[in-house]
C-alpha cells in the first residue's frame, strides 16, 4: 500500500471503494477481509484527516517575465 | 512683428477663426467624466481619457433626437465640431450626435477578433480537455490584489481546504495586461505543477474586460495543455478567453465551485464507504459464526454422548504423541551431530598419534616417510609424538 504521503485524495478514494466492492462480494477468506477492513479503515482516516486539515496553502509565483 | 498689443476680445476672435475654421467636424471618442442637463433643456458635460478632458455641450434641439443619456463612466463616440465660447475664453465641442461608444465599437471589434481566432480553430469543441475531478494543485492568473483571488481562495477555505494554489500575477487591464496573462498562463502550464489552471478577473466594463479578448491571452488559454477554467467578470459577461477556456465559469467563485470538490459532500461518501466496509465485515464474521456454530454442534451431540472424553482424550493422545515426536526428533537430531562429530574426530591425523604412533620425517624435509629404504644409516629423522618430537640418527635400516 502505497505511504499515505504519496497518496493522491483520489487514488485513495478509488482504492476505499475497490476495497467496499470486495468486501461486499464473496471475499475468499475471513483473514483477507479483515485485511482490506484494515487498508479500507486506513484509507477514511487519511482522507478524513485531509478534510479536515484547515491550513491553505498558497504560492505566489514571481511575475512571469523572472520566472 | 507687429508690436501694437491685441485687445482680449481681438485675440479671442483670431483664435476662433484659427480654430474652427482648421477643424471640420469629426468623431471623437471619451468617457463621460460628469453629465448635467439644464432646466434650459442644454445638456453640459466632460469627456475625457486618461490625459486629457474635454467640455461638450448640446444643444436642447439636438438633445431630444437622441434617445440616449449617457451615465458617468460611460465610453461614448460624438459627432460635432470645436468652437471658441468666446464669452468664457475658451473652445468646447459643439455635439451633434452622441452614442455609447462601449457597445458599439467594442462590440464590432469583438465580433471581428472573434471570427479571426475562431479561425484559427482556438475555439474548437475537440480542443477542449476534461477537468481533474478531484484536483489538489490548482493554478491561478489573476491580479493579486483583485477581488477574484479573494473570491476563488474564500470558496476554496470553505470545500477543499487541502488543495495548494500556486499564483502566477497578471494585470488584468490596462496597457500590457493581455502580454502579462498570456505569460502568466504560459509559465503555469509549462512548470507542470497544476493539475488545473483557472485564469480570471472580477468584474467590470466591457473595456475593463477586454485585455480577454485580445489575442495574446485567447492562444495561450487554447494552447494551454493543462486543464484551464477562464471567470471573467460576472455572469452576463463572455470574452474570448472563455470560448477557448476547458470551461467557462460565470465569475470566479464559481470557477472555484465548478473546480474544486466539496468537502462536505466527500465527508459522505467516506461515511457511507465506512458504513458499507464495516456492514460487510460484521455480515463476514456472522457467516463464520454460524459457519463454526453448525460444525460445533456435532461435537457438542459428542459431549452429550460421552463422547466428548474421547474426543478431548483423542485430542491429549494427540498432544502427547505430539511432544513425544518433537522430543525425539530432538534426541535424533542431537545423535547424529555427535555422530557427526566423532567421525570428524578420527579423521584428524594427529588423533592417530595418540594411540602411540608416531611421525617420521627426514630432517628438513615436510614429507612423512613410509618406506625405510628410503633411509640410510647416518640420515638424520625428526620423529613426531602425540606430544613432543625428537631429532635422531639413524643406525641401520632393515626391510622386512
Amino acid at each position: 500500500m502505497e505511504s499515505p504521503a504519496e497518496k493522491s485524495f483520489e487514488g485513495a478514494l478509488k482504492r476505499l471503494e475497490e476495497i467496499v466492492r470486495a468486501l461486499e462480494g464473496n471475499t475468499p477468506s475471513l483473514e483477507d477481509s479483515l485485511a482490506l477492513y484494515e487498508e479500507g479503515r486506513a484509507l477514511i482516516g487519511f482522507c478524513l484527516e485531509k478534510l479536515e486539515s484547515a491550513e491553505q496553502k498558497l504560492k505566489v509565483l514571481l511575475p512571469p517575465e523572472e520566472l | 512683428m507687429d508690436r501694437t498689443p491685441l485687445s482680449i476680445s481681438e485675440l479671442t476672435s483670431r483664435i476662433k477663426i484659427v480654430l474652427e475654421g482648421g477643424l471640420p467636424a469629426l468623431w471623437i471618442r471619451g468617457e463621460v467624466s460628469q453629465f448635467t442637463s439644464h432646466r434650459s433643456g442644454h445638456s453640459y458635460f466632460t469627456l475625457c481619457d486618461d490625459q486629457t478632458q474635454l467640455s461638450c455641450v448640446l444643444w436642447r434641439g439636438r438633445a431630444r433626437e437622441l434617445n440616449y443619456t449617457p451615465q458617468v463612466g460611460d465610453l461614448v463616440v460624438a459627432f460635432g465640431r470645436v468652437v471658441v465660447y468666446e464669452r468664457g475664453g475658451r473652445y468646447q465641442f459643439d455635439c451633434y450626435d452622441l452614442r455609447p461608444a462601449g457597445l458599439g465599437e467594442l462590440a464590432q471589434a469583438f465580433e471581428a477578433l472573434k471570427q479571426k481566432l475562431a479561425a484559427e480553430g482556438l475555439f474548437a469543441l475537440e480542443r477542449k480537455i476534461p477537468l481533474p475531478p478531484l484536483p489538489e494543485r490548482v493554478g491561478l492568473v489573476t491580479s493579486p490584489g483583485g477581488a477574484a483571488l479573494q473570491d476563488i481562495l474564500k470558496v476554496a477555505r470553505e470545500r477543499a481546504p487541502w488543495v495548494e494554489f500556486h499564483l502566477a500575477p497578471a494585470n488584468v487591464q490596462g496597457p500590457g495586461a493581455a502580454a502579462e496573462i498570456a505569460a502568466a498562463i504560459r509559465a503555469l502550464d509549462q512548470s507542470g505543477w497544476p493539475q488545473v489552471i483557472i485564469v480570471g478577473r472580477g468584474g467590470g466594463s466591457p473595456e475593463d474586460l477586454w485585455a480577454f479578448n485580445e489575442a495574446p491571452v485567447v492562444r495561450a488559454v487554447a494552447e494551454c495543455r493543462t486543464p484551464i477554467v477562464s471567470a471573467v467578470g460576472h455572469e452576463v459577461d463572455v470574452t474570448l478567453s472563455d470560448l477557448a477556456a476547458d470551461l467557462r465559469a460565470p465569475t470566479p467563485s464559481a470557477a472555484a465551485e465548478m473546480c474544486l470538490p466539496d468537502r462536505h459532500a466527500l465527508r459522505a461518501r467516506l461515511e457511507e464507504a465506512a458504513l458499507r466496509a464495516q456492514r460487510a465485515v460484521t455480515l463476514r464474521l456472522a457467516e463464520k459464526r454460524r459457519w463454526l456454530t453448525d460444525r460445533a454442534a456435532p461435537v457438542l451431540a459428542h459431549a452429550m454422548t460421552g463422547r466428548w472424553r474421547e474426543e478431548s482424550q483423542r485430542v491429549d493422545e494427540i498432544s502427547r504423541r505430539l511432544d513425544r515426536g518433537v522430543r525425539l526428533l530432538l534426541e535424533r537430531r542431537r545423535e547424529a551431530l555427535q555422530h557427526l562429530g566423532a567421525r570428524l574426530d578420527c579423521l584428524d591425523p594427529r588423533a592417530i598419534l595418540e594411540r602411540g604412533y608416531a611421525i617420521v620425517r627426514r630432517a628438513g624435509d615436510p614429507q612423512p616417510l613410509t618406506d625405510a629404504a628410503r633411509l640410510q644409516a647416518e640420515d638424520e629423522i625428526e620423529v613426531a609424538f602425540h606430544r613432543g618430537g625428537a631429532t635422531a640418527r639413524v643406525t641401520s635400516t632393515h626391510h622386512d
